[in-house]
């Protein structure tokens, strides 16, 4: 049977694993509480999380599962707070961002339990768009609002 | 009345700068993590914090 990578810690704010293939990860957070502070009662605890590729080349990684259990297994951890809100971006320098999105919702429909609700969005930025997703926890007090908020973000000025 | 022509831009999101700014962040610690930076380096520029323990939970 499969199983997550170990987390090993990087620097007092990231952890990274080594797949098989020798290829290092590096996962952290930022703070991105102030993201719905125009949002009366949403003072939440939202982060943005990143994964990077650091040592290797991730072409060499497309069929390692693990990889996936990582990351949901890091989520598991996030989400011990069920408060914890999670953000994320899709790099989209290189172009491959549609492939990153589909990477980690195929993580998501295959490994969630249904405690987590991961809500899309596309965010328009000048001539760019910018595919980002939501993850909170089902039990988040907040739940309703923050994906009312994280939809609000998304949607253009003028738009109701 | 002749009408006049108008360019339509389309409209940013209502959050624009905020995601814009967590690809920049993105990019910017990718970069600095690429040439063998920490992100302790770099924690206070971009409010590097750790939400999860990996020594067991």
């Amino acid at each position: 049977m499969l199983s997550p990578y170990p987390l090993q810690e990087a620097d007092d704010f990231s952890c990274q694993f080594i797949t098989d293939a020798g290829i290092t990860y590096h996962v952290y957070f930022l703070d991105y509480s102030y993201m719905f502070a125009d949002y009366p009662g949403l003072a939440e605890i939202v982060y943005s999380f990143n994964i990077d590729v650091i040592d290797g080349d991730a072409g060499l990684s497309a069929e390692d599962e693990r990889i996936g259990l990582t990351v949901v297994e890091i989520f598991r951890i996030f989400f011990s707070r069920v408060e914890n809100v999670a953000v994320y971006v899709c790099d989209s320098a290189d172009e491959r961002h549609l492939a990153r999105k589909r990477k980690f919702d195929l993580w998501f429909w295959k490994y969630n339990d249904g405690t987590i609700i991961k809500e899309d969005g596309v965010a328009v930025v000048e001539d760019m768009e910018i595919l980002n997703s939501l993850l909170v926890h089902r039990r988040n007090p907040h739940c309703a609002e923050i994906i009312f908020a994280f939809k609000d973000l998304n949607a253009r000025s003028g738009e109701k | 009345m002749k009408k006049s022509a108008t360019i339509q831009k389309p409209l940013n999101s209502k959050g624009a700068s905020i995601f814009k700014k967590m690809l920049e962040d993105k990019n910017a610690i990718h970069q600095h993590l690429q040439k063998g930076g920490k992100l302790a380096d770099i924690k206070n520029k971009y409010r590097c914090v750790k939400p999860l323990s990996t020594s067991g939970s």
